[in-house]
């Protein structure tokens, strides 16, 4: 009875462990199953000296090699060949060795030498006893997400960059805008400044009854003295409204039938006292017949930005102001015999804002700009024939009708 | 012996203006156009003046590289100097400059005689 106990006791034994063999059996077979199907990961063995003992469907899908291809060969077979020649792939192994795991994303190398970035974790293999089996490894193909990452940081880059340059070209505008209302001050002032201590000075003198500067000789200096000033107020404002109405887009001409010689004698009389003050002899050569169909205001204003700037910067010079009939337009020439612009100065002399006299320490920059403007919008140009010393023409070509009509 | 004071201002007018006024109240004026024609003429006479008028925004030298040229050098540094101003910022100007006073264009004849006074 006792052996008999003992024998079914054995035989029970026996059959739990052939069931947890089986099991085992199974378990192994569904891992190794479920290790095979996987796709999107690499996952093989490696000997303990990183030659590969395993392989799977994601093996072959991300690197191209069949298990018959590559079992048996060296891992370092997916380095690039630097990798190779620094011995990364052996110092991975070790440092798994070492501490149980090693990870990193780098580049690696499929069959057709294609290369893409992987992320790889290569963990030790050890027994219960620990000694060392080999080694497991997972790769992942990140190259998309790191395709992604990258044009992610370069659009940063490139926003970061656009912004920067924005705020450049702000700050810019606003050293500009600094200086422009620096400028504007100063300009409108001065003459201002000038108007009225001689008004005031008059009517202290009145109040004093000092008319000395009442003698026909004196006050009729004096009223030119005022008008040259008032000139100069006059043309600042019109320059200084025509920038608004050009950054506005509210620009418009008015055309009607113009005689230009008496448009020319007209606005040198309104700039006789700058003249007189200049001691600038002017000269027109102009046929009174000259007609054509132009903005009078507009195109007055582009003689007297032109007479004005030579009485300012061409002291003492002889002004000549001709004009050319040339069938179907107009050539306009004004010409003094001054310092001149220097030829570093031509590409941006109709450019607003810019002075090419900066020494004469005043003028806002904006007369040439605007008689450009007008020009353009009349259909015509206008070109710059100077050099440092030699005196500087300015070559008006308009057509004498409207643009695109003929007469 | 008549206060002498040496006005250094671009605009022809403001300057002519200036010396009817001041010479009007009895004062010696000498007019310059702007800081280096000063200078030249600080250098060439002895007799230096009591005050100089002095406009900031010049041509050739302005109103800063002036007073800087002339704190400079102790035979003209002590001559107070008043400076004349269409731009803004005046008080920041006065410092920069260290001026006795500022007068800010367009100015009144009787602001511009009495600062002148509170000198000589």
């Amino acid at each position: 009875m006792g052996e008999n106990h003992i024998s079914v006791k054995f035989a029970d034994e026996n059959k739990r462990r052939k069931a947890a063999e089986a099991d085992l059996a199974d378990a192994n077979e569904i891992f190794s199953l479920l290790v095979d199907a996987v796709e999107d990961y690499a996952i093989f063995a490696l000997d303990p000296g990183g030659n590969i003992l395993t392989w799977n469907a994601g093996g072959k899908r991300l690197k191209g090699y069949s298990a018959d291809e590559i079992i048996g060969k060296h891992f370092s077979i997916f380095y690039t060949q630097p990798d190779v020649e620094r011995q990364h792939p052996q110092e991975e192994l070790e440092i798994a060795t070492r501490e149980g795991k090693y990870e990193e994303e780098g580049w690696r190398v499929r069959k057709d030498g294609s290369r893409f970035w992987a992320n790889v974790v290569i963990t030790a293999l050890r027994d219960q006893n620990g000694n060392l089996h080999g080694f497991g490894k997972v790769t992942r193909d990140l190259t998309e997400r790191r395709q992604a990452s990258l044009a992610l940081e370069e659009k940063v880059k490139e926003r970061t960059r656009d912004l920067s340059e924005a705020k450049s070209r702000l700050e810019q505008a606003i050293v500009a805008r600094d200086r422009f209302f620096s400028m504007a001050s100063h300009e409108l002032k001065t003459p201002l400044s000038s108007l009225k201590m001689q008004a005031q000075l008059r009517k202290r003198n009145v109040l004093r009854k000092n008319f000395s500067d009442f003698a026909p000789e004196r006050l009729l200096a004096l009223c030119e003295d005022d008008e040259r000033q008032v000139n100069r107020l006059a043309i600042l404002v019109e320059n200084m409204l025509d920038i608004s109405k050009l950054t506005a887009g509210a620009y418009r001409l008015d055309y009607e039938k113009v005689n230009l010689k008496s448009l020319i004698e007209e606005v040198v009389d309104l700039l006789k006292p700058n003249l007189d003050d200049g001691q600038n002899e002017c000269r027109i050569e102009c046929s009174s017949e000259i007609e054509g169909e132009w903005d009078r205001t507009r195109i007055g204003q582009v003689l007297t930005n032109l007479i004005s700037n030579c009485a300012k910067y061409a002291p003492g010079s002889p002004i000549t102001i001709a004009a050319d009939d040339e069938k179907d337009q107009v050539q306009i020439s004004l010409k003094d015999q001054g310092p001149g612009i220097p030829e570093d100065k031509h590409s941006k002399i109709f450019e607003p804002f810019e002075r090419v006299h900066v020494d004469a320490a005043s003028g806002l920059g904006l007369g040439l700009y605007i008689v450009n403007q007008i020009v353009e919008s009349h259909g015509g140009s206008i070109a710059l024939i100077s050099r440092r010393g030699q005196g500087t023409e300015f070559r008006i070509v308009l057509p004498k009708s409207k643009k695109g009509e003929n007469q | 012996m008549a206060c002498k004071v040496l006005v250094v201002e671009d605009d022809r007018d403001i300057r002519r203006n200036l010396q009817t006024l001041l010479q009007s109240e009895g004062y010696e004026v000498v007019l310059t156009e702007n800081g280096k024609i000063a200078l030249d003429y600080l250098s060439q006479n002895k007799e230096a003046p009591h005050l100089i008028i002095l406009d900031l925004m010049m041509p050739v030298m302005d109103g800063f590289e002036f007073r800087k040229i002339q704190q400079g050098d102790p035979n003209l540094s002590k001559i107070p100097v008043i400076i004349m101003t269409a731009d803004g910022h005046i008080q920041e100007k006065m410092k920069r400059t260290e001026a006795y006073a500022s007068i800010r264009k367009p100015a009144d004849i009787d602001t511009i005689l009495k600062t002148v006074k509170q000198v000589c």
